[in-house]
C-alpha cells in the first residue's frame, strides 16, 4: 500500500455491502466502510451494542470479513479473547473494534482500559455520534455542551446538556498508547491514521466525529459539510498523540457558531451560550498552542 | 452478485452464527429514496470522492474508474452530490 496521498492510493475492495439498516447518510457507518479499506480482509470487526449492531440483522449482514457482537461494555475483552485465540491457531489477523461514544466513554471504558494495559494488539475506533444513539439519542459524556438530546432535553426550565464532553482521546492517550482523533469530511487523514494504527504493535485509539443527521437534525446530504465545519470551527481538532507528545493537525479558523447553526440540537442556543461554547473551544485552543496538553490542574 | 450461503443457528445456547457474507446485499434500501442522484458521466473527472463517501456502498466503479449508481441501495441521502467537486451529481425527485 503506498503512502495515500490521494484517493487513488486507496484500496478499492469494499468489505461492507448496502442494504443495511442505517438512515440515510449515516456518518457512523461510512466510516467503518472507509476503515476497512485500510484494514483489509484478515480481520475480524468487534461490536459494541449500538447502531452499528444493527447492520448485522440476523440472519443477514453487510459485511465480507467476520463480526462478532457480545455486550455493549466488553468489546475490547471480546477482542483480547480473539487475539489469543489467533495467536494459539497461529493465524495473522486485525482486530477492528468498532464501537460508539456511549460504549467507548460510558459503559466500557473500564474494559476499554484494561486492555490498553495489557498492550493487547487491536485497533479501536470510537466512532462519536454525540449520544446514545441507537437507542433514542440520550445523553452521554461524548455530548457537547447545551447539546439537545432526549435525556437533556430542552424546555422552559433546561437549556440542554449542561456538561462539557469528557476529552477520551486525551485519556486514552495518557495510558502511553497512539490517540489520535479524525473526521470523515478528511478521509485521507483518517486513513493514514488507520494505516499506522493497524501497523502498531499494541493498541492504538482513533476517536472519529461521526455526523448522525438523526440525532444531530440535519438534512442527511449536509453531514460532510458539517464534519468539515466541525474541524474548521476548532470544535473537533485534529491531532495525534504519540509516544505522550501531542502533534497537533488542524487549525481553527471560523467561529463556532457556523458548526452550530448547521444542526437543530443547537437551534434553541442564545448569543451568550453559544459564546460560552466559544470560550470553552477558545481555552481548548489555548492548550494545544501553549503546549500545555497534559496541565491538569483544572480538574 | 453475492453468493448466498445457507444460515446456521449454533444450538440453542449458542449466538446466531451467520455464515453468508454480505447477505444484506439482497435488502433492496432503494425503496426509502426520496431523491435520486444522476451521475453526469461526460463531466466526471474520475475522482472517486463520491465512491469514497456514500455510507451504502451504493456507488460502484467499472473498470474505466467510472462510478454508477446501484438504485437497489442508494437511500437518495445526497451526500455524494453535495461532496462531488464538479457538481456533476445531480438530483431528480423519485417518481413512484
Ligand atoms: C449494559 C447495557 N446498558 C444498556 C444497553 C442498551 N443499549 C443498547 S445500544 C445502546 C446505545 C449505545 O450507544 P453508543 O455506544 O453511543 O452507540 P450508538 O448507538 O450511538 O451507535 C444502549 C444504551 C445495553 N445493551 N447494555
Ligand atoms: S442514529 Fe445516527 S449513528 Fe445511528 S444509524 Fe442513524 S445516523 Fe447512524
Ligand atoms: S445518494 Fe447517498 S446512498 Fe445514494 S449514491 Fe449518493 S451517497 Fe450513496
Ligand atoms: S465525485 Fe463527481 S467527479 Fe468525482 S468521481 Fe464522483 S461523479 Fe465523478
Amino acid at each position: 500500500m503506498s503512502e495515500l496521498q490521494t484517493i487513488a492510493d486507496i484500496p478499492k475492495e469494499n468489505l461492507l455491502s448496502g442494504g443495511t439498516a442505517a438512515c440515510p447518510g449515516c456518518g457512523s457507518i461510512t466510516g467503518l466502510k472507509m476503515a476497512l479499506l485500510i484494514m483489509g480482509k484478515d480481520t475480524v470487526v468487534v461490536n459494541s451494542s449500538g447502531c452499528m449492531t444493527l447492520l448485522c440483522n440476523y440472519p443477514r449482514t453487510p459485511l465480507r470479513v467476520p463480526w462478532i457482537h457480545n455486550a455493549i461494555e466488553n468489546a475490547p475483552s471480546t477482542a483480547s479473547g480473539i487475539i489469543r485465540a489467533a495467536k494459539r491457531l497461529g493465524k495473522k489477523l486485525n482486530v477492528l473494534c468498532y464501537c460508539g461514544d456511549g460504549a467507548t466513554y460510558d459503559i466500557g471504558l473500564q474494559a476499554l482500559s484494561a486492555a490498553i494495559a495489557r498492550n493487547e494488539d487491536f485497533v479501536y475506533i470510537c466512532y462519536n455520534n454525540g449520544s446514545f444513539g441507537n437507542t433514542g439519542d440520550q445523553w452521554s459524556t461524548a455530548t457537547p455542551l447545551f447539546a439537545n438530546t432526549t435525556t437533556t432535553p430542552v424546555g422552559r426550565k433546561s437549556r440542554g446538556n449542561t456538561l462539557s464532553r469528557k476529552d477520551m482521546a486525551k485519556i486514552i492517550g495518557a495510558h502511553g498508547c497512539y490517540s489520535a482523533t479524525a473526521s470523515l469530511a478528511y478521509p485521507l487523514d483518517y486513513l493514514r491514521k488507520v494505516k499506522k494504527a493497524k501497523e502498531i504493535k499494541g493498541p492504538a485509539y482513533i476517536e472519529l466525529l461521526a455526523h448522525c443527521p438523526t440525532d444531530w437534525h440535519f438534512d442527511s446530504g449536509q453531514g460532510m459539510k458539517i464534519s468539515r465545519l466541525a474541524v474548521q470551527t476548532g470544535v473537533w481538532p485534529l491531532y495525534e498523540v504519540v509516544d505522550g507528545v501531542l502533534y497537533l493537525q488542524s487549525d481553527k479558523t471560523r467561529p463556532v457558531e457556523d458548526f452550530l447553526k448547521t444542526q437543530g440540537r443547537f437551534k434553541h442556543l442564545t448569543k451568550r451560550e453559544t459564546a460560552a461554547i466559544q470560550a470553552e473551544v477558545d481555552k481548548e485552543w489555548d492548550m494545544y498552542k501553549t503546549g500545555e496538553y497534559w496541565k491538569t490542574d483544572e480538574y | 452478485m453475492t453468493k448466498v450461503l445457507t444460515y446456521k443457528y449454533d444450538g440453542p445456547r449458542g449466538a446466531p452464527v451467520m455464515k453468508a457474507d454480505a447477505s444484506a446485499a439482497r435488502v433492496d434500501t432503494g425503496s426509502w429514496r426520496v431523491n435520486r442522484p444522476v451521475i453526469d458521466l461526460s463531466k466526471c473527472i474520475k475522482c472517486h470522492m463520491c465512491w469514497l463517501d456514500c455510507p451504502d456502498g451504493a456507488i460502484y466503479l467499472d473498470k474505466d474508474g467510472k462510478p454508477h449508481v446501484d438504485y437497489t441501495f442508494c437511500k437518495g441521502c445526497l451526500v455524494c452530490a453535495n461532496e462531488c467537486p464538479v457538481k456533476c451529481i445531480a438530483v431528480e425527485a423519485e417518481k413512484k
